[in-house]
């Protein structure tokens, strides 16, 4: 049975039948992800594809790190002005496809995204929105936690913010 | 003439800076910057729910600041973890 692909959600997916089991991530892709994309700009979703089904889909938005009104000392060297990143926002696989490694492909595939982005528009790293009980597995691909005061997701139960600058990606590449 | 008024805001220091710098460079008056964004903001806000929106600017806290300093000071290896997951960009079934 060949893989699904993955490539730029369009407007003639379909994703009337995606469950993944949490029936907001399902709401988003069928409602929210081509309007977010193709009407207001604000993110990205990148669907796996089995047929004409989406299976699995990660979505992505340029943000920046901010350090806010930190006194410069407690700052330490990070620089006054904003620092681009892109958010992994959202990922989910439908129930038919979990456990055979589909998230991994779209999170490898959001990573590849930010490599693009980095050279296209300026990018140091990824910042993923981590499920509560999914630290471990970002935490295991060299990601650390960052503590907001603002811009948290708007997800609940709400994530952890989770930083990982490019290097590490750009040499794991194949 | 449309009537106008003023209204004041408190805000970040950063926020003001980024006004005064945009408004600097592209030779747009303040005013008009606030009251385009206002409307921008206020239109997104009415066509998508929260829920669906991925706040763009994450503010780190001194202890996030660390944690990010820190991985671009030294940025860590790729982990045995992260080279398997891109591996999957060649073939789908490395895992």
């Amino acid at each position: 049975m060949a893989e699904p692909a993955i490539r730029r959600l369009l407007a003639g997916d379909d994703a009337s039948a995606f469950r993944c089991g949490d029936p907001e991530y399902d709401l988003f892709l069928q409602r929210y992800a081509g309007q977010n994309q193709d009407r207001l700009f604000v993110g990205t979703t990148y669907a796996a594809l089995d047929g004409p089904r989406v299976v699995g889909y990660v979505t992505v938005a340029v943000g920046q790190i901010d350090h806010g009104d930190i006194p410069g000392q407690a700052r330490g060297r990070l620089p006054r002005y904003p620092l681009p990143v892109l958010r992994l926002a959202r990922l989910a696989v439908d129930e038919t496809f979990q456990g055979r490694g589909l998230g991994r492909r779209l999170a490898a595939y959001a990573f590849a995204v930010a490599l693009q982005v980095q050279v296209a528009a300026g990018c140091i790293g990824v910042v993923v929105d981590a499920l509560p009980g999914r630290e471990g597995f970002y935490a295991d691909l060299g990601f650390v936690e960052i503590e907001l005061t603002s811009g948290q997701s708007p997800i609940r139960p709400q994530p952890v913010a989770m930083f990982l600058p490019l290097a590490p990606v750009e040499a794991a590449l194949p | 003439m449309t009537h106008v008024t003023q209204i004041s805001a408190q805000v970040s220091a950063s926020a003001k800076q980024l006004l005064d710098e945009y408004s600097a460079v592209s030779g747009i008056k303040k005013s008009r910057i606030v009251e385009d964004a206002l409307w921008f903001y206020v239109r997104a806000r009415q066509e998508l729910p929260e829920s669906a929106i991925v706040p763009a600017r994450l503010v780190v806290s001194a202890r996030g600041a660390a944690a990010v300093e820190q991985s671009l000071a030294q940025p860590p290896p790729a982990t045995p973890a992260l080279v398997r997951l891109m591996r999957t960009l060649e073939s789908p079934d490395a895992e």
